[in-house]
């Protein structure tokens, strides 16, 4: 009797385990499939960036640390997608690693920005010293092309995702990258 | 006889009126009501959640819960889109009824949901999302054995121009134009888009009417997946702005033309098959079965009675019925408005009208404080409400004219 107890609890145990969230690893693509971007990708896209830019880091006119604005990353591809998501990872990694050696501006924050500034010119709060507003030198832009195809339900995407810096003065590009990859999926007969 | 005559009419009207009750709160104008209930489905998670989520995306929209409406579009469309599956699930549906497969639409109903949730990007200001909406929707489309098959959706090529345009690429934008001009869909002319077209307008209204085409089985065993045209009156809608004197809007999707234009797939020559094997195994079965019963006890006999029983046993457990899960609650057509108006509110009136010309007045809409911005677009999406929901069985000859027997009420 207990050992049959025990086997209904282990098979209900089973049955429990068979279905619910579970926390798995970013770089490993998941088995929803698909022929776009995994978060692998996004990870693998973004490290490599940060490595290729690191390598080459151009300084500010005066030498001082350079100051990168992030601009908008265009989307050429078939897919609807955060394509932020390139841009943010890469800002946070360069942020970590670079140690001092390049400034983000946060432009996206510059309204709350002015509000604070703002309040402290008008002794509203109190003030630690007034500092101009730091313009940029570079701007970080991306594009993410793709060349798709179809045919009896499978598919095929070539997706190429480039990375540029622009000198906001000169307009010269100062350094660009880029990364691309192919996914087929083929369809099986019950979706063809 | 009589009682069997009473029960089987009993069961089929049992059948027919058993419509899954957000369809019919859809279909009443209950867009709400109609959300909760497909989001209920959707919490399942099942081999039908794309479907669900799409039906939910559908109600969201149409109830103004726009950002909710781009999540589940955009969820329903990631497994549209995907590849893997679970392989047991996959042979059992093969083997078994095809039903059981995950459900992943057809290539009409994959450019619809890449329209919509390419149309909310749109909406706001995300071009490029939204031309990736397009580029997908219409690869869905002009899917086929021919690899250089273009698509004719003319929606979609329409949004790929506007896309473009505002992505500042003129020359790609006439080229996506000149393609949604020249895709008729069944229509004699586009001419009614060129408003649209020409881009000299804020405000766009994408209005949905009626019902999308309804999925049947027919053939031996319900192994054919057909379409019919749902049964709605309204064939046609004029807008006013203010009380001014309306103007038409003009079809941009005919969404029974694009389903029953895609042609043949391979698993209707598997469901044939099926069918076939299932008659004959069953025949065979009956054959060898009363063979057995009849020839004297003996080894000969009982083989034969299990054989006969196997066939039988087999022939009665293949399912060689299609999968004729769809989109309920996607419109029958697409119709576009667009026109300049000055930003602050506004009053729209929505005319319906049927095949003939005739206005529909109990189909009438008022939006009142429509508020419309001085930059960027202004997209309203709106659906014609009181069409009755698709029918079982579906009709097949009402396309093109007024459907009788069912009333309209708002």
């Amino acid at each position: 009797m207990n050992r049959l107890l025990t086997c209904g609890a282990a098979a209900l145990l089973l049955v429990a385990c068979s279905s619910g969230s579970r926390r798995v690893d970013p770089d490993v693509d998941d088995e929803l499939g698909g022929t776009g971007y995994e978060s692998g990708d996004v990870r693998q896209i973004s490290d490599w960036m940060v490595r290729s830019l690191q390598t080459r880091l151009p300084r500010a006119a005066d030498g001082s640390a350079p100051r990168i604005v992030i601009g908008d990353v265009q989307n050429e591809t078939r897919f609807m997608i955060d394509k932020d998501l390139f841009v943010k990872r890469m800002r946070v990694e360069l942020n970590k690693q670079a140690m001092g050696r390049l400034t983000f501006l946060a432009r996206e924050d510059l309204a709350a920005v002015e509000a604070e500034r703002k309040a402290k010119r008008e002794g509203q709060v109190t003030g630690t010293g007034q500092k101009a507003l730091l313009g940029a030198d570079y701007l970080l832009t991306g594009t993410l092309s793709g060349l798709s195809k179809a045919r009896e339900g499978d598919r095929s995407d070539y997706l190429l995702s480039t990375f540029r810096l622009t000198d906001l003065e000169s307009s010269a590009i100062v350094w660009e990258d880029s990364h691309e990859m192919k996914r087929v999926g083929e369809a099986g007969v019950l979706y063809k | 006889m009589r009682l069997a005559a009473t029960l089987f009419l009993a069961a089929l009207g049992s059948a027919c009126a058993s419509l899954p009750d957000p369809v019919e709160r859809f279909y009443r104008g209950d867009y709400e009501g109609a959300a909760a209930g497909f989001a209920e489905r959707a919490h399942a998670v099942d081999r039908s959640f794309a479907l669900h989520q799409n039906d939910y995306a559908t109600a969201a929209l149409c109830a103004g819960d726009l950002r909710d409406a781009r999540r589940a579009f955009l969820e329903a469309g990631q497994v549209m889109g995907n590849f893997d599956g679970s392989a047991t699930r996959e042979l059992a549906a093969l083997i078994g009824s095809e039903s059981l497969k995950v459900w992943k639409g057809d290539p009409y109903e994959k450019a619809m949901n890449s329209f919509y949730a390419g149309l909310l990007f749109f909406r706001d200001g995300q071009y490029d999302n939204a031309l990736a909406g397009c580029k997908n929707g219409l690869l869905a489309d002009g899917d086929s054995k021919d690899e250089n098959a273009q698509s004719d959706f003319t929606l979609l090529h329409l949004m790929e121009g506007l896309c473009q345009r505002r992505l500042g690429r003129p020359d790609e934008a006439a080229r996506a134009f000149a393609l949604a001009r020249a895709s008729l869909e069944g229509r004699s002319s586009n001419a009614g888009l060129e408003p649209v077209i020409r881009g000299d307008w804020n405000t766009v209204l994408v209005i949905g009417l009626g019902a999308g085409p309804v999925k049947y089985r027919d053939g031996p065993h319900g192994s054919w997946a057909r379409f019919a045209p749902a049964g709605y009156p309204e064939r046609a809608v004029r807008v006013s702005v203010d009380g001014a004197a309306p103007t038409a809007a003009a079809q941009a999707a005919d969404l029974f033309f694009q389903a029953s234009t895609r042609g043949g797939r391979p698993m209707d020559h598997i469901l044939a098959g099926k069918a076939v094997l299932k008659d004959a195994l069953l025949a065979s079965g009956t054959v060898l079965l009363a063979s057995g019963l009849e020839t004297p006890h003996s080894g000969q006999s009982n083989a034969l009675v299990i054989a006969g029983g196997v066939a039988l046993l087999v022939g009665a457990l293949l399912t060689p019925q299609a999968d004729v899960r769809h989109w309920e609650t996607l419109p029958g057509e697409v119709h576009l408005w667009a026109g300049w108006l000055e930003p602050g509110t506004h009053t729209l009136r929505l005319e319906f009208e049927d095949g003939g010309g005739y206005a529909l007045p109990s189909l009438t809409q008022y939006w009142h404080h429509v508020p419309v911005r001085g930059r960027g677009e202004n997209v309203y999406c709106f659906r014609a409400a009181g069409t009755p929901p698709p029918r079982c069985p579906p009709p097949r000859e009402s396309h093109g004219g007024l459907s009788v027997g069912f009333s309209v009420s708002r």
